[in-house]
């Protein structure tokens, strides 16, 4: 505005000379009629009533003796006169989103503590604020009243919701950067498909962190060993392992990813190769084929996934371990048929016992699937199997993961199995309709193409969007399914075959329900043990406040420091000491249930079990239980001071005696920094019960 | 002693395999009360949660069980006559030899 136009307003603002703080930076002259117009452009409201409304707030102002006012002021102001008019929706509309001084200082000054991955730094605080006004918006105009009232309430959780703009997660092939090389939205230029394994490695991290912007968590890729294997030939394994090492490395540095977080990132590897890609023509340098099929590249693709695990063996400059990525060994029918197999199974079984890195992912029978996040899975389809001959094609995301608070069900219950089972069915079908109307608005976004916030997963390289909405899921998660039963039966899982039955029971009755409801809104909705890092303190601190005498008597952790939280997903007691395989078996009886993914942790702790017992475990695991996935977890003290790292949580550093110290182990799937974590997880980690293999 | 058995309602296999103990049970004289034989549906709640518990994962499968102990499992297969008889021997009446022809 210039100072003429400045000075006229002034001048009408008559004998009012109270002046406004905007939003954009400006101070400016009082105008009543500017409340008008932003009632009729926000919401929608009749210029006459829009006009009482100003008529009303201005006298308000005039009454005040102040020289000045905040536009987030005025607005205040004006949906509290519209709740008086009782226009409850326009105020909706009208809403301002933001975060209090308060907050903001806290959130500058002081760690998140949502999520152990994010640092604390400008550009994380910059993240957070971000993520604090997504969530506001997410719940005002993304989501209907009774979706946002139940996650308000504790109901259930809509995860990610500073995340609403984006899918929830990605898996898929580096065979989709061999073929299109990378090709970014903004870039500005476009890098044509790799020459070199080198260039290749770097072309997947830089199109990860892409894909990381695009996404709410983790970046999976398929098979990364095989499809590497091609531009691996010609070469020594003293270079295969230099590009393993790059390949580790420049995932596990990319610290800026998006505001400062770690790239959650997962490598799924095997030592065979898998049927379904056997056959398929190998691409190579170039985008060109090699003339050669995968089966052929065997031997490098070994040599490659050896290399990794010497790399993960070594750990960081410190000794400490790669926090990211994460690698996901497939073991199948197939790899024990696959020569070198007990030799493989045996390092990567020396970084489970030594580092904790390593994911052992059972893959029976005909089963396939793409691992990533912390146990999430996409099972492959007939289709998926057809589309393994042309790999690029291989993209798989859910869009959203809606977890349900099954302990607050069994309160309302009262005991009453029935009315249990009718509970979860309401519950079930509200996070179905939160799943609808997410679906809704990524959808809209996605039809934004190239100019949209979507246009990497819009841009259709290969004939459809990266986005493939035909092939997303929808999930469902679980959480306290024990202290439901607890309540409901007087026993926590482990304590009878009952108490195990009715989890079981359960877990199908959802399984089914959630067929039923992917026929009704032709959405794909699936079961996943939610990790639940912050939703399983979330609930079980709203629990205690609107639930006390009930949550008191299942809870866990310790009431007394507000230190508690139910147990994750379908898991048993953290506390109860069975034997490990009795765990693997009980928990994994679950598994075969819970179509997106499931795992058993096993807490080392301080023990460090040999290489050959870790693996006589897995295959004992693979061929006696139907556990999908197993990692085992041990946990170290690193010290600040002499920056030596030591086996197991101390209090002091074992080498030079500093108190400096800070612990890391597994949080939920992935390794952190313990002083991270929130009071739930510290919690758990105290009552872990941990135990040699 | 329970025999249980998990299919589903399509499956012919699993049809087969009931009509089976339920045939050898009567030719044995079995009394139900001796012996309870029960078919899960893997299609509805009860039958996956019974499944789940003795970790189905193929139909169909049977369970010959006593008291809370598996004596002897079967997957994916039709038992033979021949391999579950022996459990049913404590079961018949003194004049009844456990035929499997």
């Amino acid at each position: 505005m210039n100072t003429l136009l400045a000075e006229r307003k002034v001048e009408e603002a008559t004998d009012l000379s109270v002046f406004v703080r905007t939003s954009t930076d400006d101070i400016v002259a009082w105008d009543k009629d500017k409340i008008v117009e932003a009632l009729v452009r926000e919401t929608g409201l009749k210029e006459e009533i829009a006009g009482i409304i100003a008529i009303e707030v201005d006298k308000q102002i005039r009454a005040m003796s102040i020289k000045t006012i905040t536009a987030p002021l005025v607005r205040e102001l004006v949906d509290v006169k519209l709740l008086e008019y009782g226009l409850e929706e326009a105020r909706r509309k009208h809403t301002r989103l933001g975060v209090p001084l308060y907050d903001v200082n806290k959130i500058i000054a002081h760690k998140n503590k949502e999520n152990a991955n994010s640092p604390h730094s400008p550009e994380a605080t910059n993240l957070t604020l971000a993520e604090n006004i997504k969530k506001e918006y997410a719940l005002l105009n993304v989501f209907s009243l009774p979706v946002a009232d139940a996650h308000m309430n504790g109901d259930l959780h809509l995860h990610d919701l500073g995340f609403v703009d984006r899918p929830y997660c990605s898996g898929q092939s580096i065979e989709y950067v061999k073929k299109f090389g990378l090709d970014l939205p903004d870039a500005g230029r476009l890098e044509k498909p790799a020459e070199h394994a080198d260039e290749l490695v770097s072309q997947v991290v830089k199109f990860s962190v892409a894909l990381h912007g695009y996404f709410a968590g983790a970046i999976g890729w398929d098979a990364v060993n095989l499809f590497l294997s091609p531009f691996l030939e010609g070469m020594n394994y003293e270079e295969i392992k230099k590009t393993a090492r790059k390949l580790i490395l420049e995932f596990a540095t990319v610290a800026v990813s998006r505001g400062g977080q770690g790239l959650f990132s997962d490598l799924n590897i095997y030592w065979e190769t898998p049927k379904h890609f056997e056959a398929v023509p190998a691409m190579g340098p170039g985008g060109q084929y090699t003339g050669k099929t995968y089966a052929d590249y065997l031997p490098q693709a070994q040599a490659f996934a050896q290399a990794m695990f010497e790399v993960y063996k070594e750990g960081d400059g410190a000794g400490r371990p790669f926090f990211f990525p994460k690698p996901l060994v497939h073991i199948t029918e197939k790899f024990f048929a696959t020569p070198g197999h007990e030799e493989f199974l045996n390092l990567i079984s020396e970084v489970a016992a030594d580092k904790g890195n390593t994911y052992f992912v059972f893959d029976r029978g005909e089963t396939a699937k793409i691992s990533e996040c912390c146990r999430l899975a996409f099972k492959l389809e007939y289709s998926d199997l057809q589309d393994a001959k042309e790999p690029w094609r291989m993209r798989y995301s859910a869009i959203q993961n809606v977890t349900i608070n099954l302990p607050r069900i069994a309160y309302l219950a009262e005991g009453d199995t029935d009315k249990l089972f009718k509970e979860i069915e309401n519950k079930l079908t509200v996070a179905a309709l939160a799943h609808r109307e997410k679906r809704t608005f990524i959808e809209a976004l996605l039809k934004e193409g190239s100019e949209g916030p979507l246009a990497l997963l819009a841009g259709q390289r290969d004939g459809e969007s990266y986005l493939r909405l035909r092939r997303v899921t929808h999930l469902v998660g679980i959480l306290g399914l024990n202290e439901m039963v607890q309540f409901h039966t007087g026993q926590e899982l482990h304590e009878s075959p009952a108490a195990l039955k009715l989890g079981l029971k359960i877990i199908s009755f959802m399984k089914l329900k959630c067929q039923e409801l992917s026929d009704k809104f032709d959405l794909h909705y699936v079961l996943e043990q939610t990790p639940a890092e912050s939703t399983a303190y979330r609930f079980a601190r709203l629990d205690m406040e609107h639930f006390p005498e009930q949550t008191a008597k299942v809870i866990k952790g310790n009431p007394g420091t507000k230190e508690i939280y139910y147990t994750n997903s379908t898991y048993f007691n953290v506390n109860v000491p069975m034997s490990p395989i009795d765990k693997v078996k009980q928990e994994g009886l679950f598994h075969p249930l819970i179509d997106a993914g499931a795992l058993t942790h096993l807490w080392l702790g301080e023990a460090r079990p040999d290489a050959a017992s870790i693996a006589n475990f897995v295959i004992k695991t693979f061929r006696q239980t139907e556990n999908g996935q197993i990692a085992f977890s041990p946990e170290f003290t690193v010290c600040t001071d002499c920056g030596r790292t030591a086996r197991g949580l101390h209090e002091k550093c074992s080498y030079c005696g500093s108190a400096k110290i800070e612990g890391i182990t597994r949080i939920t799937g992935y390794f952190s920094r313990i002083p991270g974590w929130n009071k739930g997880k510290i919690a758990e980690l105290k009552d872990r019960y941990r135990s040699a293999i | 002693m329970e025999v249980k058995v998990f299919g589903k309602p399509g499956c012919e296999y699993c049809k087969t395999t009931m009509k089976k103990f339920e045939t050898f049970m009567g030719r044995w004289n079995i009394e139900d009360s001796k012996v309870k034989l029960s078919f899960f549906d893997m299609e509805t709640v009860d039958g996956l949660a019974e499944g789940a518990f003795y970790s189905v994962t193929k139909i169909p499968s049977t369970v010959i069980e006593k008291n809370s102990d598996i004596l002897k499992r079967w997957d994916g297969v039709v038992p033979l006559s021949e391999e579950f008889k022996e459990f049913f021997a404590d079961f018949s009446g003194p004049a009844n030899k456990l035929a499997v022809n």
